[in-house]
């Protein structure tokens, strides 16, 4: 049967993803033979990234595609248009497609945040919320953060996952986007409570507002690397921090490791933090479909 | 494939301030692609009509049925109309368990749904056979060039048109009249010769009394959160099938649909005393 043109590049990454299953490899054993990070190869896959034309033939060779489908996939390749792109979503900036395409390959991830709940934390609905979807976008646009989200999710899946660290501050869990929502915070605690269950890697920590600190410093990420870190991923320990002008990479840690050992000092204990989200989830569940709510501590102090 | 539609109708609404009926049914099922907003939603329905649950296991078996038998008569395509986000024992899983050649093409106008779609065709599908379209219902002619225009379906051979517990859901046109009636007629037309229409679709007709105040009040349920229903009889609802052949055992109630097509999806016994608590009146009709 004949494609209208346009249809071959929407398939050239589920066929990739489709031969490298077959040929029994994991993304990461890919990115090694590739020379890059796990994170580009996931985003090839689901085409949230263009694929060169010689990426795409050694690819193919790893993959042993035989030649008619190699063919094919070279005329898809041959045909496809420049990445649907997002005209409705905020332009990332370099540093912040940095620490995306690295927290994978990292070791160890500290973070702090105040007022925000972090990328890879945030449950589907905070996240499309963010893009004020209601007004503009569309299906191209959702589909396109939906798989944005996926991807960088994996790093709770990849072999061997980072540990990562978060402390929120309580604040974060009021802070929705769009002004508070209890049905959208619940959905973000529930979020939380699932991470937590599923993934022992995942240290998260809340900052109650009782917590005794002097101040909130910026929220801020660190990324640690392991020294077997392969040389063509060139990561050493980096900060990120984000301002209204874009994101940085601040390659001195020291100042964010003595602020996130304070800030540890001052934070509940894990275990203390799953209680906490079971409780206010419950409190806000019971309230939203009118039940009564037994005597419970509350979020602020 | 996820184009934004621009004669969309109405406009597009991504909804993430309303509860969803595809995510409440997947609350329902026992999937994880529903929100707070949609659990809060089901609880309260549920609180309702406890019996919702089955009510729901039951249309999906329905469909899981209706797939595995038409695989079994030969039918290799498969168009998934108001498709939904994925959940448990999705048409192309089915399909792929007795007919590993099938192909499917899923379509739905809700932005969530097709982004879902898509990732579980990114994580699990075969591109040379699965495909999601952003479609709507109401636009036949399009929703059928798009679909046609994956490559996926060949308009010569049997299709299998699949509309689940979708036409109970308003479908209101540019005037705001239902234009369900008038879109599926036109789908019948559309389809080749050997093809076959499957319907399912909710009424009050025919279920016990003691059930219809707790219908009522799960229809202004649903109305008052934004999703309004369309009412039919079981007379007005096989219409839908216009002079298809309807095939064995004719329009029923769901779990009374070829009950020994097993398919492994659910091994959830169903806790109906008579089968027209399931509410939903379903079948499938083949064009001659």
């Amino acid at each position: 049967m004949t494609r209208p043109p346009g249809s071959h590049r929407r398939h050239l990454g589920r066929e990739l993803r489709h031969a490298r299953d077959a040929a029994g490899l994991t993304q990461k054993q890919v990115a090694g033979v590739l020379k890059c990070k796990q994170a580009k190869v996931a985003k090839l896959e689901v085409e949230l990234m263009e694929i060169r034309l010689e990426e795409l033939e050694t690819l193919m060779h790893i993959y042993r595609l035989p030649d008619v489908k190699r063919e094919q996939l070279r005329a898809a390749h041959a045909n496809s248009d420049k990445p649907r792109t997002t005209a409705n979503l905020p332009k990332r900036s370099k540093a912040y497609v940095t620490l995306v395409d690295l927290e994978g390959e990292a070791s160890e991830i500290l973070s702090w945040h105040s007022e925000r709940i972090p990328g890879p934390l945030q449950s589907e609905p905070y996240m499309l919320k963010q893009f004020n979807l209601n007004k503009q976008g569309g299906s191209s646009s959702v589909t396109w953060l939906v798989r944005e989200r996926t991807a960088r999710n994996s790093l709770f899946t990849t072999d061997p996952a980072p540990c990562y660290r978060v402390i929120l501050s309580v604040s974060s869990l009021l802070r929705i986007p769009g002004g508070w929502d209890p049905k959208l915070a619940l959905d973000q605690m529930e979020h939380l409570i699932t991470l937590m269950n599923k993934y022992p890697q995942l240290d998260l920590r809340l900052l109650t507002l009782a917590a005794n600190i002097s101040a909130a410093v910026n929220d801020f990420t660190v990324l640690k690397f392991q020294e077997s870190t392969p040389e063509y991923i060139h990561a050493s320990d980096f900060a990120y921090i984000e301002h209204p002008g874009g994101g940085q990479i601040i390659p001195g840690t020291k100042p964010f490791l003595k602020s996130w050992d304070e800030l540890l000092g001052a934070a509940s204990s894990r275990t203390e933090t799953l209680d906490l989200l079971t409780e206010w989830a419950r409190q806000i569940y019971d309230q939203l479909v009118g039940r009564p709510s037994g005597q419970q501590r509350g979020i602020t102090p | 494939m996820s184009d934004v539609n621009p004669d969309r109708i109405p406009p597009l609404d991504v909804n993430l301030d309303r509860p969803s009926v595809a995510r409440i049914y997947d609350f329902f099922l026992g999937g994880t692609a529903n929100w707070a907003i949609d659990r809060v939603f089901g609880q309260q329905v549920l609180d309702q009509l406890p019996m919702i649950r089955d009510m729901a296991m039951a249309n999906r078996q329905f469909l899981n049925r209706a797939v595995s038998l038409l695989c079994q008569l030969g039918v290799r395509q498969f168009l998934d109309i108001g498709a939904g986000v994925p959940t448990a024992g999705n048409t192309h899983q089915v399909a792929d368990q007795v007919a590993p050649d099938s192909r499917v093409v899923y379509v739905d106008n809700e932005p969530i749904a097709i982004a879902h779609a898509e990732q579980l065709l990114d994580a699990e599908g075969d591109p040379g056979r699965h495909a999601a379209i952003d479609a709507d219902l109401r636009n036949p002619d399009e929703l059928w060039a798009k679909a046609m225009g994956t490559g996926l379906l060949d308009p010569e051979q049997p299709i299998a048109l699949l509309i689940i517990a979708v036409l109970h859901v308003a479908q209101p046109g540019p005037d705001g009249t239902d234009v369900a009636p008038r879109a599926v007629a036109r789908y019948r037309e559309l389809l080749p010769s050997g093809s076959y229409l499957a319907i399912s679709h909710a009424t009050t007709d025919g279920v016990p009394d003691r059930l219809q105040a707790s219908l009522k009040q799960l229809a202004d349920m649903y109305s008052d959160a934004g999703n309004s229903g369309a009412h039919r009889t079981r007379a007005e609802i096989k219409e839908f099938m216009g002079d298809f052949e309807i095939i064995e055992p004719g329009m029923t109630w769901t779990p009374n649909w070829h009950p020994e097509q097993q398919t492994s999806i659910f091994g959830h016994k169903l806790e109906f005393e008579d089968p027209s608590e399931s509410i939903v009146w379903a079948g499938v009709g083949k064009k001659p």
